[in-house]
């Protein structure tokens, strides 16, 4: 009973309030952005079908039988999204295109700025404060889900590449932040989360560091401030900037998992950004935040840091700070690696990875209006200080550089297949 | 009073005032918990150890805060002769500290508040409206002395 009793977190039911107002606000945003989406499709389909028409009068009196058969299955494709609206060739929608492709207004883009919104102009109840910040972690469901979309080999091609870049990235951020702060008389405990926390993953490295080195309260406060004000300029301003550049999905997807400083606004802007995007930057994310562990103990390695008496343990450390979640995430990519008859895939309906792909975007859902919800302009404007200038720098230097290697590798090597 | 330029300077202004007119002083720190929520982050590690060094971290400003004043108390005494003793009290208070300085001037229970007020930069307009601001804004009968971060270096030098 006792061991049943410690599974119950406590205060639990302090989360409802806040949770439920996450879920109806998923749900209400999921279905705008499927309505949206689907006068869109009816739009662009509306003003194809005439042109499809063309083309199969003309491969008919071709006998032309290939591209009667694809003219065909387009006809009716087109048809069908049109019929899902009622509509007829010649009815547009131009407003939904304008949101939904011109815009971006996905959901991913409606929950965030909604949230934020709403956080900022009318303000969260003390009530639904403890709900919304368990809403966010919800995201990691999501994650590991995301594992029945890769096999070993985008494993190795795209998270080998992403590894590598991801560990350029973190340690040359890391050890250039840390340098630049201590030849500039930063304090250890500023230096040393500032460092970690333009590294890898924003505010989730900076709890893992600041313990290790001491940081003080007044300069968490500035760093957190910094990386949320990078983190949330970086989210709205990366996907235009990509569409404006031209950047493919895949690369986009690279750039952001190496540029954006905080984990979940990296997730947000590659899901917005599309489905291959988000593929890639979710498994470099996934080798980029098992590193997390790594930057705490080279942290105590840079600043010469001694535990009480007794050293820091290494191994301890490694184990402390390891975000164990991922390794659901690997166990699915092995499964569906394996090719097992039974568990299927994301494409085929019916089986058990395509039910687990299809409740996964309900999880992101679900987080992103914990993320938009939290996103508060009053904690981004705590950003100051020397914090500031180190976190402008880094964002600024991550962005650029992160941008000539995405372009420079191209867009297949960073391409998930998933088998 | 935390411990910073501006919050040490209003100590020293409220301790000449409680001396010169002979009133009792209480002086109040406030561990503000804001840093403990980031403990949600969603790939946060190590979550447990964070909110104890925050928790450290408060703590020790706290006693940092109540040496300061003690000491500042008693130099203060020491240096003037028309002053044996003062009445003084120090209360360490959780929460938010605008929310709690204004519940402490709701229950009505002191003659005045003196504060301190950090200096401010040019880009000050972009900040968030600081604790002094937000007293101020209030509906009180409570008067509000707001000592701002270079007064005492001033006043001073004025003699």
């Amino acid at each position: 009973m006792t061991k049943l009793r410690s599974l119950v977190v406590p205060g639990w039911t302090k989360i409802i309030p806040g949770l439920v107002f996450c879920i109806v606000f998923a749900v209400i945003v999921m279905n705008i952005d499927h309505v949206l989406g689907k006068y869109h499709k009816a739009d662009v389909a509306s003003a194809a079908i005439p042109a499809i028409e063309e083309r199969l009068v003309e491969a008919t009196a071709l006998g032309d039988v290939g591209s009667i058969d694809s003219a065909e299955k387009q006809l009716a494709k087109q048809q069908k999204a049109l019929d899902n609206v009622d509509g007829t060739v010649g009815d547009a929608w131009p407003v939904a295109t304008l949101l939904y492709q011109k815009f971006q207004f996905k959901y991913v883009a409606m929950l965030l700025v909604g949230g934020i919104l709403i956080r900022n102009i009318f303000g969260l109840p003390e009530i639904l404060k403890p709900g919304v910040a368990a809403a966010r972690p919800l995201i990691k469901p999501g994650i590991i889900i995301l594992g029945v979309h890769y096999v070993w080999s985008d494993v190795v091609r795209v998270g080998g590449t992403g590894m590598i870049l991801a560990a350029v990235f973190i340690f040359g951020t890391a050890i250039t932040v840390m340098w630049l702060s201590r030849k500039y008389g930063v304090s250890d405990g500023l230096g040393g989360i500032m460092g970690a926390g333009t590294g890898v993953c924003g505010v989730s490295a900076i709890i893992a560091t600041a313990p290790v080195v001491g940081a003080k309260p007044r300069d968490m406060a500035y760093a957190i401030g910094t990386i949320l004000l990078f983190g949330t300029a970086m989210l709205f301003i990366m996907p235009y900037l990509g569409q404006a550049l031209g950047i493919s999905e895949p690369q986009f997807g690279a750039w952001s998992a190496l540029a954006i400083l905080n984990t979940a606004q990296l997730i947000a802007a590659a899901e917005w950004y599309g489905e291959e995007a988000r593929n890639t930057a979710v498994l470099i994310n996934a080798a980029r935040i098992m590193l997390i562990p790594l930057i705490v103990v080279f942290a105590v390695w840079f600043y010469g840091i001694k535990g009480e008496g007794k050293g820091i343990d290494f191994w301890a450390t490694i184990r402390a700070k390891f975000p164990i979640f991922i390794l659901g995430f690997f166990v699915l990519i092995i499964l569906n690696s394996a090719g097992i008859a039974f568990l299927g895939g994301p494409k085929s309906a019916g089986t058990p990875f395509w039910a687990m792909d299809a409740v996964y975007k309900w999880f992101f859902a679900i987080g992103f209006a914990g993320i938009g919800l939290s996103i508060s302009i009053e904690d981004m404007k705590k950003a100051g200080g020397t914090a500031f200038a180190i976190g402008s720098g880094a964002a600024t230097a991550k962005m650029v550089i992160g941008l000539i290697v995405v372009l420079l590798l191209g867009t297949e090597l960073l391409r998930v297949g998933g088998g | 009073m935390d411990g910073e330029p501006h919050t040490d300077e209003a100590m020293h202004w409220a301790l000449d005032l409680a001396l010169g007119l002979g009133v009792a002083l209480n002086l109040v720190h406030i561990r503000d918990p804001y840093l403990k929520q980031f403990s949600t982050e969603i790939y946060a590690q190590g979550r447990e150890e964070y909110l104890e060094h925050v928790q450290r971290c408060l703590e020790e400003k706290a006693q940092m805060a109540r040496a300061s004043f003690e000491s500042a108390v008693k130099e203060c005494v020491e240096g003037r002769r028309d002053v044996k003793e003062l009445d003084w009290k120090f209360d360490v208070l959780d929460g938010d500290p605008a929310e709690q300085l204004a519940a402490l001037i709701k229950r009505g229970e002191y003659s005045m508040l003196v504060l301190g007020r950090r200096r401010r930069t040019r880009i000050a307009a972009l900040k968030p409206r600081d604790v002094a601001e937000k007293l101020s804004s209030l509906r009180s009968s409570v008067p509000i002395l707001v000592v701002p971060e270079t007064a005492r270096d001033e006043t001073s030098t004025n003699g």
